[in-house]
């Protein structure tokens, strides 16, 4: 297959995320005095080239390399959301890798390379494309769990991290080939003259559902991308990789991993399955409602913040499955995933900040009473994360309420439809609205602590580092929040005007 | 008409204020009270208008603004007043420099406690003023941070346990009503959440039977949490003791009345022929709650506490007057509803000036003090028998409107709730007799300092108010009356609750 010019323009945002991450390994070796206050601007100056090409692909949806990749609407809306991700998870990391001695070159790389491969998710048009972009991005990040290899914590969380992974990734693969059966073994699909498309979203589409091969390989392929976004019962390995890791990272892996993967779920259903929600409807009823409750309900005995807030995102993760569930039979209520992602990744990446700015060399303030009195001994911080935690909750005006009314509300537009299980999307929204009141309860501990009880002896003095990176990321991230819910208007209208090009 | 979009302004006013407090240099305190006390101040200012300007002998909206704010979602920034909602948005501007000035005793995290303090006021005023009821949704619950941190950093004790509370208590009783309100918004057919939009969808076509109540049992549970309905009640007892003295003063004038609001606004005219379905419940909790706080009353030994069971019988009338469906119920318990604001956040106000002093609240603490506090005690009876509803003071004109209405339509509840005037007055004034009279038996209490300059600040104000009300209810009966009668009208049209039989039928 001939490659144009153009596929490569297209192709562009994530080579340059690619050529970012180079030149930050690079320019680690070759800087004769380690100047580690460099590399932070490469990772910047590379995302914004990337953001720069991908706002402008913004109301062009085109494919490239014979429709491997897809930079629609919904590409460029997630993408978009993904880089602004990464960019703000290394304004975060700068302080923190240098007080833990990690700040060489390798952890931009990672973090770079890991972001190209959540693009490629993100537009990922083919089976093989999509498996590419999973594995771009989990490689990296298993690493970027291990990178304070001092830390037992993290080395531990790496391995499980990585073993679970690679299972997974396993089940994605057969899938993959299954799919690829069902396709080849179609009469139709001998029609489709270019090898390459046998793979696409569209060939799996054309496939009758009835198909055994078409469920055995869509069985694996849920199991597989249910364990990347941490869905019950494959959400096992959540609370140990969010512990473990950096908190930064954390904060990467909470937003990226999940934008990406959801972003090509919502594809992959609405392209290649467009009967899942029909026939499998129970299935993934169950599992929303299984997410949404073991989360919530497991977070409420967590002592630990980073425990607690990976089980919130396990309850955040059965959220947006009730938006995916919704539009997997009424498409156009895929906007209110985008959406949703959106606004849980600012309101994600600046929670798990605000852990990496209060952090010490070695030490981060995990434990929810290590955050007592933190109103007295550092108010910005308090504030941004009662903010923070507001909109996790869910409480008006942020972020996170608009995200909840935004899939709620569709999941009730359509409950009344035509569909004979829609009654099945109501059940949806009232255990989503009955765990948000769970969920009230644990993010209000940690307001909680830092406004209401006194600091623990010994701890009364200012934490965390005053810098600069981390202070405007946390600003850009509270103001996100806090606009999202306020004036949510241009957003969800850029998220239905990406979700119609998909459809189209 | 005013010029200017005076509502809005009114909302937005005490945001800017509270950003810019956020501002002030922390060793600056008396600053940040005084900077705090003007802003409050001045959005009162702004809100005369809607006395002045407000037009009487109509039930329509004044002050209407209607702006688009999430098109996409269909959310309006819909803003009006009618004479429902136009004296209770008074008594919040009016309540709040007050509660401020009444905080002067606050000494940690000054600028923290007073932008919580003027964020909740705005949250307040855009509940009663939102005319969509998705932004009604947004302003009702922006107002639970600030005061959970009201009560849970700048309380007593037990802050922890009454301000988590006091939160999950609501949380857990609104987010059923989210739920109602997009299901009504869908059932209804609107085009937006704003009300009148939904009202019109459901003339048009009105909800199956079993939807409407369905969505009238999610609202007014909602709503009955925060007025508080027994047995839904457990919640107040513990924030009213636990909050700073502004804190309950807030909590019980304005706070309490945005759940009877809620339900004469959204709960009662959205559902009619639910609503009237299940008066007979509500009126059978409001008893319940009338007699059950008058009867908590007289075994409390603390006086906030007492104050807030009173609060539980005195808005158990208010329910009683909602549900009988009569107009003079009707205009009784809105009055009750203004009425309870003013005299018990006096009377909370009076329980500061004690406290403040002794830091003490327990009943057996005094005694036989008016002779060394003779203002003080003059207030304090004058407040008390204000709420036992004294003719000529404001409490009388509005429990009387609620029975007479009440024996109307529910004559049994009628004569039930009258046996909690009687206990209220015994309450109070054993609770009177207590703190006040007899002989001093701790010494401490001969050395109490009668009412300073400050504390008559905030208590003349309402005691004007206690006497103005009472001898002239004309004044805001008139403004409010062609709201409310339209209001049972169209409850009983859409019902057909069949109005109290004339004479003649008897």
């Amino acid at each position: 297959m001939p490659v144009s010019a153009h596929d490569l323009f297209l192709l562009s945002p994530i080579l340059i995320l690619l050529a970012g991450a180079a030149l930050a390994v690079m320019a680690d070796l070759f800087t004769p005095t380690r100047d580690a206050g460099l590399l932070p601007f490469i990772s910047l100056g590379s995302l914004a080239a990337a953001a720069f090409v991908l706002a402008g692909l913004w109301g062009r949806p085109e494919s490239a390399f014979g429709g491997a990749l897809r930079v629609d609407g919904v590409a460029v809306f997630a993408g978009l959301t993904v880089v602004a991700a990464t960019a703000l998870s290394v304004l975060m990391s700068a302080s923190y890798t240098r007080a833990a001695g990690v700040d060489f070159g390798e952890y931009h790389a990672l973090m770079l390379t890991a972001g190209s491969g959540a693009l490629l998710l993100t537009q990922a048009g083919d089976l093989m494309s999509a498996f590419l972009g999973i594995e771009v991005l989990s490689i990296p990040v298993y690493c970027l769990v291990a990178i304070t290899r001092d830390r037992e914590k993290s080395v531990e969380a790496a391995v499980k991290y990585f073993i679970l992974g690679a299972f997974a990734t396993g089940f994605l693969l057969f899938g993959v080939a299954l799919l690829y059966g069902a396709v080849i073994s179609q009469p139709t699909a001998a029609s489709t003259s270019a090898q390459a498309a046998l793979l696409s979203l569209e060939s799996v589409g054309r496939v009758p559902f009835d198909n055994p091969l078409l469920l055995a390989g869509l069985g694996m392929f849920l199991i597989g991308t249910g364990f990347k976004i941490g869905a019950v019962p494959f959400h096992g390995w959540v609370p140990d990789a969010y512990e473990g890791a950096p908190a930064p990272v954390t904060g990467f892996m909470a937003a990226v991993v999940k934008v990406a993967a959801f972003t090509f779920l919502l594809r992959a259903g609405m392209v290649a399955f467009p009967s899942l929600g029909a026939t499998w409807g129970a299935v993934l009823f169950l599992i929303a409602a299984a997410t949404m409750i073991v989360g919530n309900v497991f977070a409420l005995a967590q002592t630990n913040l980073k425990r607690l807030l990976a089980y919130s995102s396990i309850g955040h993760t059965g959220y947006v499955l009730v938006g995916v569930i919704v539009s997997s039979e009424n498409p156009s209520s895929g906007s209110s995933v985008l959406f949703y992602l959106a606004a849980y990744a600012v309101t994600t990446v600046g929670s798990f900040g605000l852990i990496s700015l209060l952090a010490r060399p070695g030490d981060e303030l995990e434990t929810i009473s290590s955050f007592s009195g933190l109103a007295a001994r550092r108010p910005g911080a308090a504030a941004a994360m009662t903010l923070f935690m507001a909109s996790l909750a869910g409480i008006p005006p942020t972020a996170g309420f608009m995200g909840k009314f935004v899939v709620f509300r569709e999941a009730i537009e359509h409950a009344s439809g035509p569909s004979p299980d829609a009654s099945r999307f109501l059940w949806l929204a009232v255990i989503g609205i009955g765990t948000s009141m769970i969920a009230a309860y644990y993010y209000l501990k940690i307001v909680v602590a830092m406004y209401m009880k006194p600091a623990e002896k010994g701890e009364e003095h200012p934490v965390g580092a005053d810098a600069w990176g981390a202070g405007l990321a946390l600003t850009l991230t509270a103001a996100g929040t806090l606009l999202l819910g306020v004036f949510p208007q241009p957003v969800i209208e850029w998220s239905a005007r990406a979700l119609a090009e998909l459809l189209n | 008409m005013t010029g200017y979009p005076v509502l809005s302004t009114l909302i937005f006013a005490p945001v800017v204020g509270a950003v810019a407090l956020l501002f002030m240099p922390r060793a600056n305190v008396r600053e940040t009270r005084l900077a705090a006390l003007s802003v409050s101040f001045l959005v009162f200012l702004l809100s005369i208008p809607l006395w002045t300007e407000f037009r009487e002998g109509t039930a329509a909206l004044q002050f209407v603004e209607n702006r688009a704010w999430v098109p996409a979602l269909g959310i309006t920034w819909s803003l009006g007043l009618d004479g429902l909602s136009m004296p209770l948005a008074l008594l919040t501007t009016f309540l709040t420099p007050i509660c401020i000035l009444a905080s002067w005793s606050i000494q940690d995290r000054v600028k923290e406690y007073m932008a919580a303090f003027l964020l909740l006021e705005a949250a307040m005023l855009g509940t009663f003023a939102a005319q969509d009821l998705l932004l009604f949704y947004v302003c009702w619950e922006a107002m639970l941070i600030p005061m959970f941190l009201i009560i849970g950093v700048w309380g007593g004790r037990r802050r922890i346990y009454a301000a988590l509370k006091f939160f999950i208590f609501t949380v857990v009783g609104s987010l059923p009503m989210f739920i109602a309100i997009l299901y009504l918004y869908f059932q209804s057919g609107a085009t937006s959440f704003d009300l009148a939009s939904i009202r019109e969808a459901l003339r048009a076509s009105p909800l199956a039977l079993d939807v409407s109540r369905v969505c009238f049992v999610a609202f007014a549970v909602a709503f009955a949490v925060k007025v508080p309905v027994w047995p839904l009640h457990t919640w107040l007892p513990d924030a009213h003791v636990e909050a700073p003295t502004a804190g309950s003063v807030i909590l019980a004038g304005v706070l309490l009345k945005m759940g009877t609001y809620g339900l004469l606004r959204f709960a009662i005219p959205l559902f009619p022929e639910a609503a009237a379905h299940y008066a007979p419940v509500m009126i059978a909790l409001a008893v319940i709650g009338i007699i059950y706080g008058s009867l908590m009353c007289l075994a409390q030994e603390d006086m906030k506490k007492l104050i807030a069971y009173s609060s539980v019988a005195h808005l158990g009338f208010c329910v009683l007057g909602m549900f009988a469906f009569s107009e003079k119920a009707l205009q009784g318990a809105v009055l009750q509803m203004i009425n309870h604001g003013i005299s018990t956040g006096a009377l909370f106000l009076c329980v500061g000036v004690l406290y403040e002093r002794r830091h003490t609240r327990l009943l057996e603490d005094f005694g036989g003090i008016a002779r060394v506090v003779p203002a003080f005690s003059a207030v304090l009876i004058i407040v008390t028998l204000s709420s036992i509803g004294l003719p000529g003071t404001n409490g009388f004109v509005g429990e009387f409107l609620i029975l007479l209405g009440a024996f109307e339509t529910q004559p049994l509840a009628a004569i039930l709730a009258t046996s909690g005037v009687v206990l209220g007055a015994v309450y109070m004034l054993w609770m009177v007799q207590r703190v006040l009279f007899g002989k001093i038996v701790h010494e401490e209490n001969e050395a109490l300092g009668d009412l300073r300059g400050r504390e008559w600040a905030t208590l003349l104000p309402l005691l004007v108010l206690i006497f103005f009300i009472g001898l002239a209810p004309n004044v805001l009966l008139s403004r409010m009356e062609p709201t409310l009668t339209k209001l049972v009208q169209d409850v009983r049209d859409s019902a057909r609750v069949s109005a109290p039989p004339s004479e003649e039928e008897r």
